[in-house]
């Protein structure tokens, strides 16, 4: 069993308890890492259980209740939200299954705790999707894409419409209508996905992934889609899942592992295996890593995938970067739009972001 | 004056402040919306606070506990408050 | 280097490297720049505060750097950095300095929801402190550098630190933002102030900044009782008028000049209800600062902050 990455941030949310010896100037480090990777109030949590967080010197607790503050307020915000969603969504009559954070926080899980978000993600079936939207706009929401190429690109390549605002509240919502994109080269059978939507107790009409799934669903994102700004954050979420869901259910592991075969997500599965231990050191049976090998590309890419994911996961910060870490994202960011559109509209696509840059910059 | 009841959209996210000549801050943790109301608001609010739900000529006979007042003129006053509080999420009129 | 008396021209390429460090009571900021508006303001306005080792805990992390863009052959500019981020569009080259002074703000308002911040300048005299509340251009800086260049104490001419536990004010004396006609009128006000070159064409104008008087540098930890909330506006040739407001009303606009209330929620209700509770309200018009500065001077405390 390996123990997690020398990084400040995965030893804080790993090894909480050894905080307690740490100095002031080690403090500056695990703050600034903990902030630039969103997981700041996170960490405050974890003392918190710990029963440590008063014994944090004064000048670093500080910042770890403001994020904490932060954090508890966006909870609040998404519980009133997800009810406007439900709402707006009454008259369609279409099953809501709420995805990532706000589904953590509205079905109470740790992964909850300490979590920032900056939107809603919501599933609908995607022959809704029309309706969804219609009923979305109806009631306040606006496209934030208003390029015509932007509107196509979303439409054709990816598995949700582009991001709406509420014009009043400035809230932003990504409707999905499936778990990948409909050309990607790695497809989750959604289908199934939606159907094991269990419903969300007390809110008629919403639903959360069920506990396999919702792994399934965040490897998936984080691993294939290639936007990794938030990666440290979202595969602490990962971890943080696993190990509650391992721990309230002995079969867990293996229905993971059994349902990832079934919905075509092995590969996203085992990166998630591979990076959380190596970098969080999540303990997973031997025998389920074993098995989650069927998932493993072949040796050489492995290698690479190593070599850019290990970088691409730190959090986004100076204290954790060589001099590789910005192509590493980079590559990352190109396989992400690789591996849902044909090359040259990928070629194409990427001139265009990149002319765009240009412009603004 | 219509017969209505009034509850309050949820008693557990209001806030009072203290009576500060003649006026009171009402705190909605739901929005955090923040509003400065008369005394005759604050006793509106405070007695939907105590209760679940009420008659508006319940609060009427509330706010004129000593029959002092003018009947006529508070009617209006409540009518005026109510659609107020309605209309910032505070109260549901539940029935006409 | 125990403090900036030693700065020296040469010591620019280390305080890109490792950064200057100073102690703006209750916040420590690390700042890394070569730009020479930037290290001779920092040596103007900051010479006296503590300069704690660079191995200390820092609040803050900020850099001033010329942004490397193709932009910058045509018109030099400077982009403010927070930790490797970059919260605003880069500013014209000449406003470096006011730009640090803008962007430690933006971090202090983003990142010490441990207070209730409102948008204020602060002044004390006895351990009672006056809260001046207004939207800008109302006069409030105006009337916080006459009130310190005649003898109140300078807890903060922008951001009251209000702890929710205690309901104290926590100082940060900073340097007091002057823009247009206000820095002329302090000059002539206050000769012994010292005010830094004048920057021309910001967003907001014609800007500086006033050194804080040194006492309230070396006073910065301790905090005090807000014992008056005050409205003020500055309105030409209009008589000096102290008014009583509603304490409701004071709550309303108290929230509404906050910079972290409604994230907060119950806990920056209830620390508003608290002061308000405890402090004398008024609205306050003026038009000559010599007027302003006799009517502060009778200002009575409340009982609650007399007893401490």
């Amino acid at each position: 069993m390996s123990g997690p990455m020398n990084v400040a941030a995965a030893k804080a949310l790993t090894c909480t308890e050894t905080l307690i010896d740490c100095s002031l100037g080690d403090w500056d480090i695990v703050i600034r890492q903990c902030r630039a990777a969103k997981v700041l109030a996170k960490l405050a949590a974890r003392l918190e259980d710990h029963g440590l967080l008063d014994l944090i010197p004064e000048a670093p607790r500080r910042h770890l209740i403001s994020a904490h503050l932060v954090a508890r307020r966006q909870n609040q915000a998404v519980e009133i939200e997800v009810e406007q969603i439900r709402k707006a969504l009454a008259r369609t009559q279409a099953p809501i299954v709420l995805l990532k954070g706000a589904a953590y926080a509205m079905a109470g899980l740790p992964a909850a705790r300490g979590r920032v978000f900056a939107d809603i993600d919501i599933l609908v079936p995607r022959e809704r999707l029309a309706d969804v939207e219609a009923a979305l706009m109806l009631h306040g929401w606006i496209s934030t894409h208003h390029d015509a190429y932007d509107q196509r690109y979303y439409r054709q390549w990816m598995h949700e419409i582009p991001p709406m605002q509420h014009i009043k509240r400035g809230t932003v919502i990504d409707v999905h209508h499936a778990i990948t994109p409909i050309t990607s080269r790695i497809r989750a059978d959604s289908k199934k996905m939606l159907a094991a939507a269990a419903p969300l107790p007390g809110h008629d009409r919403l639903f959360v992934l069920a506990p396999e799934d919702m792994v399934l669903h965040s490897a998936t994102h984080l691993f294939l889609e290639g936007e990794l700004d938030s990666g440290f954050r979202d595969l602490a979420d990962i971890d943080t899942l696993l190990t509650h869901f391992a721990a309230a259910d002995d079969s867990f592991w293996e229905r993971l592992m059994e349902r990832a075969v079934e919905v075509g997500l092995a590969r996203p599965l085992f990166y998630a295996f591979r990076y959380t231990e190596k970098i969080l050191g999540t303990r997973i049976p031997p025998r389920i890593q074993a098995k989650a090998a069927v998932g493993s590309p072949a040796r050489p890419l492995l290698s690479l995938m190593d070599a850019l994911f290990l970088r691409a996961l730190r959090p986004k910060h100076s204290t954790v970067a060589d001099r590789f870490t910005g192509i590493a994202r980079w590559m990352l960011y190109v396989r992400g739009h690789w591996l849902r559109m044909p090359l040259p509209l990928l070629v194409y696509h990427l001139a265009r972001k990149a002319l765009a840059v240009e412009q603004s910059g | 004056m219509t017969l209505r009841v009034v509850t309050l959209c949820s008693a557990a996210r209001l806030k009072m402040s203290p009576l500060w000549q003649d006026e009171c801050v009402v705190f909605d943790a739901a929005s955090c919306n923040t509003y400065a109301v008369p005394k005759l608001s604050a006793q509106i609010l405070e007695m939907l606070q105590a209760e679940k739900a009420l008659k508006t000529s319940t609060i009427l006979a509330g706010i004129n506990a000593k029959g002092d007042l003018d009947e006529q003129e508070l009617i209006r006053v409540l009518d005026i408050t109510l659609e107020e509080f309605q209309r910032l999420g505070l109260i549901e009129i539940i029935a006409s | 280097m125990s403090s900036f008396n030693s700065f020296d021209e040469t010591l620019s390429a280390q305080f890109s490297d490792k950064g200057v460090t100073l102690e703006l009571a209750p916040f420590v900021v690390r700042i890394y720049t070569d730009i020479p508006s930037v290290l001779a303001g920092l040596q103007l306005y900051y010479s006296e505060y503590p300069v704690p080792g660079s191995s200390a805990f820092a609040d803050f992390h900020v850099s001033l750097r010329r942004p490397r863009s193709a932009y910058r052959w045509f018109r030099p500019q400077v982009s403010f950095e927070f930790d490797g981020t970059v919260p605003f569009k880069p500013l014209p080259y000449e406003q470096a300095y006011p730009m640090f002074e803008w962007g430690l703000n933006w971090c202090i308002a983003n990142h010490c929801h441990r207070f209730l911040m409102i948008h204020a300048a602060v002044v004390e005299r006895e351990g009672c402190a006056a809260i001046l509340a207004a939207p800008p251009g109302s006069g409030k800086s105006t009337l916080c550098a006459a009130l310190v260049s005649r003898g109140w104490r300078l807890l903060s001419d922008e951001l009251a630190l209000i702890d929710p536990a205690t309901l104290r004010i926590t100082p940060i004396p900073r340097p007091i933002g002057l823009k247009n006609d206000s820095i002329e009128i302090i000059r002539h006000f206050n000769p012994s102030a010292v005010i830094g070159p004048v920057v021309k064409d910001t967003r907001k104008g014609t800007v500086t900044h006033m050194k804080a008087p040194v006492g309230s540098i070396l006073r910065s930890r301790e905090t005090a009782c807000p014992a008056w909330v005050i409205f003020p506006r500055y309105e030409r040739d209009a008589a000096v008028r102290l008014r009583p407001h509603s304490k409701a009303r004071t709550v309303v606009r108290l929230a509404e000049n906050s910079f972290n209330y409604t994230l907060l929620g119950a806990i920056g209700f209830d620390a508003l209800i608290g002061i308000v509770d405890q402090a004398e309200c008024y609205e306050f018009t003026y038009s000559k600062l010599d007027d302003a500065i006799s009517i502060f001077a009778d200002l009575k405390a409340p009982p609650l902050c007399q007893a401490r």
